[in-house]
């Protein structure tokens, strides 16, 4: 990371305080540091990498012409005391930095800078570029981005450039429907080129449905599609049926060496059920069948959690999983607790088991323990600290310790939430 | 100390300078005794005491609320004989109005105008406190002059509303965040991006999204105990049952460099300098039962978390055209890309560099 990137985020961290003089800010500070084992081919490494993370997020910045402009700031800074966990011993990077106006009655959003973007075809990306949204009469509109791709770390120098729009129709919140068109070039080669149909629709007063496909232009076959019904069966329980199928060799780009060497096909198909049985307890049980090129298999999830005091101050709770694949699969079990003292003081456990259904790497048992102290030692400043202990396929004797203090600039609210 | 060392360090100080310790321990304080009742009996004109609200333009951080000078213009005798328990529960920590949060777009100049200022239009009288009126209209207020149907059906909140996050809103109906809503959001975000808006900033989404996030949010966020999270638990020891389960799963996130790095690192890929060979006896031969054909039709990304390197990948060696590896594509291929795009491609071009 750049000196001049490092000093725009110092700047933005002392600007922060004046900023909220008028307007409306939400910004943490956040100090993290980790000291763990890294195993690396047979040797074992011990890291001490601390983060400096800022975030800003200033809304209602004065701006001519515009109904309300926004502006969005994150970014981190790292060190690393101990051994390298990379090539280099200081890094960093920007996460989000991004204008967005509003104009035109805010029938029009416009946004610059380095933003995400997810909509119809288009998966989550991180980019550097501009987008546009409109509202036009009866709920009709489009949306529009363009720009490079960010590259993520350890990526070689790789220019991505992408766009895409989406034209929609909205009925009401939960109803929209949606086309799309999406296409990346890598080094003016196409790397990925999608149309989608996307849809929310609320048939009854109980009953939503919600569904997407995505057909990749490039190979001319289906690379997804996704169908679900979300169901309010009523006495406090929901009621999710899905069913999805993906191309999976259809998430290597275009102009991989190896995207050209299987036509996949990947089938889930399942449900969750969860029921809020009092304010204090809920449940919830899901199983979905999967069908691979490699056989067939299947995934079960059962979760349990209670409050045991008012305001969530004592929560416990479990969670069963199971995969099933035809060479190998895991059982897991995970017993947690969170516990509050006072307004100031809490602590949480978590106890996490698995039991593998082959060897990996020669053992078939992984068993950690988290546990955690938190205080808030005073208005918007909240410290956290946590150690793990355990034993994996991978680790005798895994040990790491984790501390982190935060300060939220802006309301209290904007403070982390506990659990 | 390097000029990194020093700008990391200053942004720690800056960090710690800009935040105020508000007091380690709950302080005494003072608060105003005031009876709007009273001054409504007493027919006070409300721009009598809020002197500055027909002028306001956009509800601002500063309370519209009268300062002691204005109190004083009628209760000058009780300034004069100190009397100052009259308004003051702890008149000597007395200190100005706090700033609050403005969560809505207001301009009570416009709106002043329009009602020839009849603030108890909006600020309506609270039932169960006869005379004290509500300094927060209630939203039915608002909806009562304003037809806000279509801003409302297209959950385009932000024409009134800040932020709804500020809100103890919890998402109903369609927007329940219960059940498996880890792996069921991504469906609700494509198809509906801007409901998601109302409530989340981008930094929600960066959290798990971003390529550039400092480290996993599993790791930020241990405490977090009730919360689903992708990589919760032992993920290296399982990631490769999980790939397998969902092949798509982490090419959603994680493009094959990613993870050609960590295998280097670990000695399992070609270009590690002491690699070891991970695959199954047989691999090479095309009549073992662990034959890498299969594999590769079966699962091509798992091969590409080691092998993705373009033109220098290790499949190119025996799979180009005139190689011992015979045609890799898979059935059906030709139909869908005719010869002429062989051109088209650079990638196509490192095996069919031939006439």
């Amino acid at each position: 990371m750049t000196n001049a990137r490092l000093a725009a985020l110092l700047a933005l961290a002392v600007a922060a305080p004046a900023l909220a003089e008028d307007q409306h800010v939400d910004a943490t500070a956040t100090t993290l540091f980790t000291g763990r084992q890294d195993p690396r081919d047979g040797d074992l490494r011990t890291v001490v990498p601390v983060w400096e993370l800022l975030s800003l997020h200033a809304t209602r910045v004065n701006a001519p012409a515009l109904d309300e402009l926004q502006l969005h700031v994150s970014g981190w800074a790292a060190e690393d005391l101990g051994d390298l966990r990379g090539h280099r011993r200081t890094s960093g990077d920007v996460d989000l930095a991004y204008a967005e106006g509003q104009l035109l009655g805010r029938h029009l959003t416009l946004r610059a800078g380095r933003m995400l973007v997810v909509a119809g075809a288009q998966r989550p990306v991180q980019m550097d570029g501009v987008y546009a949204a409109g509202f036009g009469p009866h709920g009709i509109g489009l949306m529009a981005w363009g720009g490079e791709q960010v590259l993520p770390r350890f990526a070689e120098g790789v220019g991505d450039v992408l766009g895409g729009a989406r034209a929609f129709w909205r009925a009401s919140f939960d109803t929209e429907v949606g086309a799309s068109i999406t296409s990346t070039l890598d080094r003016g080669v196409l790397a990925r080129e999608d149309a989608g149909l996307d849809a929310h629709v609320r048939v009854s007063d109980r009953v939503a449905l919600v569904g997407y496909g995505l057909y990749s232009l490039w190979a001319a076959r289906l690379a997804e599609a996704s169908l679900a019904a979300d169901v309010d069966a009523g006495h406090a329980v929901q009621v999710f049926v899905d069913a999805r199928r993906t191309a999976p060799d259809l998430f290597l780009p275009a102009n991989s060496i190896l995207a050209v060497f299987s036509d996949e096909t990947h089938d889930e198909a399942g449900g969750t059920v969860s029921w809020a049985a009092t304010r204090a307890l809920t449940a919830r049980a899901g199983f979905h069948f999967l069908k691979t090129m490699e056989g067939n298999g299947q995934r079960a999830d059962a979760r349990v959690s209670a409050n045991l005091l008012p305001a969530r101050r004592f929560v416990v709770g479990g969670v069963f999983e199971e995969l099933a694949l035809p060479w190998n699969g895991y059982d897991n079990l995970r017993l947690f607790c969170a516990r509050r003292f006072g307004d100031a003081w809490a602590a949480t456990l978590d106890l996490d088991g698995y039991r593998f259904h082959e060897r990996v790497n020669g053992f078939n048992r992984s068993v950690n323990a988290t546990g955690t102290v938190q205080w808030r030692f005073a208005p918007r400043w909240r410290a956290v600290l946590a150690g793990v202990a355990g034993q994996t396929p991978f680790l005798d004797r895994r040990l790491e310790l984790l501390g982190r203090v935060v300060y939220a600039f802006g309301a209290e609210s904007a403070a982390e939430v506990w659990p | 100390m390097s000029p990194r060392r020093l700008l990391l360090a200053s942004l720690l100080v800056a960090t710690g300078g800009c935040a105020k310790l508000d007091g380690l321990l709950a302080k005494p304080h003072d608060e105003i005794k005031f009876s709007h009742a009273t001054h409504l009996k007493n027919e006070v004109d409300c721009e009598l005491c809020h002197d500055t609200i027909s002028k306001s333009a956009e509800l601002a951080a500063k309370r519209e609320l009268p300062m002691e000078d204005t109190c004083i213009g009628c209760h000058s005798d009780w300034k004069e004989q100190n009397q100052c328990d009259k308004c003051h529960t702890n008149a000597s920590l007395a200190k100005p109005w706090p700033k609050v949060e403005r969560l809505t777009h207001m301009n009570h100049e416009l709106h002043l105008k329009k009602e020839k200022l009849d603030c108890t239009r909006c600020h309506v009288q609270r039932s169960e406190n006869p005379g004290i009126l509500a300094a927060i209209t209630p939203m039915a207020a608002c909806t009562s002059c304003h037809n806000h149907e279509e801003s409302y059906a297209q959950a385009r909140c932000d024409k009134c509303h800040e932020t709804l996050d500020r809100f103890p809103l919890k998402p109903l109906a369609s927007f329940s965040h219960s059940g498996d809503w880890l792996h069921e959001h991504g469906q609700s975000a494509r198809a509906e991006p801007q409901s998601c808006a109302v409530c989340h900033d981008q930094q929600t989404c960066a959290q798990c999204h971003a390529q550039t996030v400092a480290t996993p949010i599993e790791l930020q966020l241990p405490e977090r105990v009730d919360r689903d999270f992708v990589h919760r638990g032992d993920w290296v020891s399982r990631h490769a049952i999980e790939q397998a389960a969902d092949p798509a799963m982490c090419a959603r996130c994680h493009q094959t460099r990613f993870c050609d790095s960590c295998h280097t690192e670990n000695g399992i890929t070609t270009r590690a300098p002491d690699a070891h060979d991970p695959h199954p006896a047989g691999w090479g031969s095309p009549y073992a039962k662990d034959f890498h054909g299969h594999a590769a039709r079966e699962n091509i990304e798992s091969c590409a978390a080691c092998h993705d390197q373009g033109a220098s990948s290790s499949c190119v060696r025996c799979h180009k055209v005139g190689g011992v590896g015979g045609d890799p594509h898979p059935p059906g291929w030709e139909s869908r890309h005719p010869h002429g795009d062989i051109a088209k491609s650079s990638m196509c071009l490192v095996c069919h560099s031939g006439p």
